[in-house]
């Protein structure tokens, strides 16, 4: 009987423990030997994983490097944060992203309680602002790269619409967007190419080259209202009608064709697009150059690294995270991948002026994009940023597509909006 | 072991108490399991469906707002559209089509039978993501095969992103392609169990291939069609990774590919309204009860005919 007993219990004990497995599974952290164990969350092209690996190797530490898709980095970690269990030690967040955490900082631990002030004179002032929160009692995380805006050209279509091609005096050609329309104009008639792979491309831009975006500096929304987001539709909705764009969209496999084949003459990109853009279309190595864009530059994306509440070493994340992000080692990043920094000690530094692309044909894109970074202004993006980015977007996209007429693809964008905000 | 049952005459449990108890221990994985990951999340969406909560901070309760906001949302309409239109058009020529291939398969006649009957299969367990890349390619304007083919018999290069009705074609071929295999092994099965002198009897009758398939098949295996009907209901109004890979976010510029899954999970992985989401898949669930009720109500009625 005892045995029998002891059958029982030893069975449902198995029973129960893979029932607590099957439930909580890869939430317990091993530990050997007293050694630190670190999970980090990353996305691809991020740059920064042989990095982690140096410092772990160098610091006794083992880190467990996930990398998931860009969405998919964000949905886990709020989905995670939200239960109180599964989330990293460390997790990349994009800085649309870390706008819609500041309601809730709670969620991360406080850099600055482990010496995330001393780090602040290592980066650019307004990219230190887009990660505290609103009362700017709390350090979310330390700033990965940014996104500097450039304009890559095509130089055998500009050669033969008799446009300069030197990139000095192609940033001369094109100071304004009208001049940037008339180049346009001009590749047409000569090439019968078009000057942009779609709209949006250059509309995202534009909106954000005034002094504020989609919010003024209280939080209001201010989309109706803004002059350079109606400029900016504007100027779309003139070279969508002189068919000066075509509907390739950015990162698509007919970007990569076109990017290939030369069925546009320009791409606005952001510093980290070099590198998609040479994924994309290693056959076109050579013929893109690159210079800067009409009117200021402007940023688009840039991420920044965070510690969520769970972890239980916020001291050692705290520290590898503020080694791998030194100006140092955004240098190498920069150097292998293009993502470029966010701190600005490193922009005159030898290495970064003398850094030319090959495939960008031997430009000096170092000098290039910290140029481009200096001529950035700072705007606030919001909480609601990319719903917001997604229906002006959309307004373009739908008259690039025959789909709608400009007016009213607008005063439907409107009205998206006004539901949007009202919930 | 022996000995003790022996010398104790007296047991804790009688046998039969103690095979109830075993039964229940043995079936109970499936009720915990079902209890945590099935019961727990439907009631939970429920409760969730009375809230605006944005995951991260306090649930505020609303009562039935979302449900009042739903019904007037003309998004969630079109998602609703979207989805019905995307199923029909996928649904019925994927059923013709594998009852069609199942019958080839089954012929006696045809050459290296295993390998075809492998090969229809084989786009089922492909990736859905990979696919819709594939397909995302097919379906280029500028560079994509389908609008090379149409050039060649003069036909100018659709957009098949930008329109409702392009995109739902794109959308229904990939569905189509997946689980035609699916369906026409489940068919194979069914025909190889038909048995053989019915079609005997009908060859006697005078009846041609074509009267064999429509007056012996069909009937025969008309249980498999209703349940591949079912199963492509339910599969259809969930549709979800194929509009998200084509289409992209909210479903394209004019939510032409926004199903009411993709709807669902945009309220509550990109707006984090997951109150408002939760009152989508209630009513997502309660449209799929209403469709296999009329999938029972249209079954009967057939059954009834004969």
């Amino acid at each position: 009987m005892d045995r029998v007993w002891r059958k029982w219990v030893i069975g449902s004990a198995c029973a129960a423990s893979v029932l607590m497995m099957s439930a909580c599974g890869g939430g317990e952290e091993k530990v050997e030997d007293g050694q630190v164990e670190l999970t980090i969350w990353l996305w691809k092209s991020m740059g920064i994983e042989s990095l982690i690996e140096q410092y772990a190797e160098e610091h006794d530490i083992k880190v467990n490097i996930q990398i998931a898709d860009f969405n998919d980095v964000h949905t886990n970690l709020t989905t995670a944060l939200a239960a109180g269990s599964g989330a990293p030690d460390i997790s990349a967040v994009e800085v649309k992203g870390i706008d819609r955490m500041k309601a809730n900082p709670d969620h991360f631990h406080n850099l600055f309680d482990y010496g995330g002030a001393e780090a602040e004179g290592d980066y650019l002032d307004w990219k230190w602002q887009q990660a505290l929160s609103i009362d700017g009692e709390y350090l979310l995380g330390l700033p990965t790269d940014i996104g500097p805006q450039a304009l890559a050209y095509r130089v055998d279509l500009f050669e033969e619409s008799g446009l300069p091609t030197d990139r000095e005096e192609v940033a001369e050609q094109l100071q304004t967007w009208d001049d940037f329309i008339a180049a346009g104009e001009i590749v047409k008639e000569k090439t019968g190419k078009a000057f942009l792979p779609n709209p949006g491309n250059m509309y995202a831009v534009m909106e954000g080259q005034g002094d504020a975006k989609y919010f003024d500096a209280e939080g209001n929304i201010i989309v109706q209202d803004n002059p350079a987001i109606t400029r900016a539709y504007d100027y779309a909705m003139e070279m969508i009608d002189k068919g000066l764009t075509t509907n390739m969209e950015d990162g698509s496999t007919e970007w990569s064709a076109g990017l290939v084949n030369g069925d546009f003459a320009t791409v606005v990109a952001p510093a980290w697009r070099m590198t998609q853009i040479q994924e994309s279309a290693p056959d076109a190595a050579g013929l893109w150059d690159i210079t800067q864009i009409p009117e200021g530059s402007g940023n688009m994306g840039g991420s920044f690294l965070t510690v969520p509440k769970e972890s239980k070493h916020p001291q050692e994340a705290y520290d590898l995270i503020e080694w791998v992000l030194a100006p140092e080692q955004q240098l190498t990043v920069f150097r292998e991948l293009g993502n470029f920094p966010s701190t600005p000690s490193v922009y005159d530094s030898e290495e970064l002026v003398n850094y030319t692309s090959e495939y960008f044909n031997d430009a000096p894109v170092g000098k290039i994009y910290s140029e481009a970074a200096e001529r950035v202004t700072p705007i606030l993006e919001g909480p609601e940023s990319i719903q917001i980015e997604k229906i002006l977007g959309d307004a373009v996209t739908r008259v690039q597509d025959g789909q709608d007429t400009p007016e009213s693809s607008w005063d439907a964008a409107m009205k998206s909006l006004e539901r949007e905000i009202g919930r | 072991m022996k000995e003790s049952s022996v010398k104790k005459p007296k047991k804790l449990l009688t046998q039969s108490k103690k095979d109830h108890i075993s039964a229940y221990l043995y079936i109970s994985p499936f009720f915990l399991l079902f209890a945590v990951f099935g019961v727990f999340p439907i009631l939970f969406t429920a409760y969730i469906s009375f809230h605006k909560w944005d995951i991260l901070g306090t649930k505020e309760f609303v009562g039935l707002t979302n449900y009042q906001w739903l019904l007037t949302d003309p998004l969630f309409w079109k998602a609703l559209g979207n989805t019905m239109s995307i199923w029909v058009m996928s649904t019925i020529p994927q059923l013709t089509l594998a009852l069609v291939l199942a019958f080839v398969l089954n012929q006696a006649l045809l050459k290296g039978r295993h390998f075809f009957r492998l090969a229809v299969f084989l786009p089922n367990i492909t990736s859905v993501v990979a696919v819709a890349i594939v397909f995302d390619a097919i379906f280029g304007q500028h560079y994509g095969i389908i609008n090379y083919l149409l050039s060649l018999v003069g036909v100018e290069p659709i957009n098949w992103k930008a329109s409702v009705l392009g995109t739902h074609v794109a959308i229904s071929t990939m569905v189509i392609w997946r689980w035609v295999g699916y369906n026409s092994i489940i068919y194979l099965a069914a025909l190889q169990s038909i048995p053989k002198d019915l079609y005997e009897a009908a060859t006697i009758d005078g009846a041609n291939k074509i009267q064999q398939f429509l007056f012996v098949t069909i009937p025969m295996i008309r249980p498999m069609i209703i349940f591949t009907v079912i199963l492509s209901t339910i599969g259809g109004m969930q549709i979800f990774a194929e509009p998200q890979t084509f289409s992209g976010m909210g479903g394209g510029a004019v939510n032409q590919g926004l199903t009411l899954t993709l709807y669902l999970y945009e309220e509550a992985f990109l707006r984090n309204s997951f109150g408002y989401a939760s009152a989508i898949a209630w009513l997502l669930f309660l449209i799929i009860v209403l469709f296999s009720l009329l999938n029972l109500f249209v079954t009967r009625k057939i059954k009834s005919a004969d």
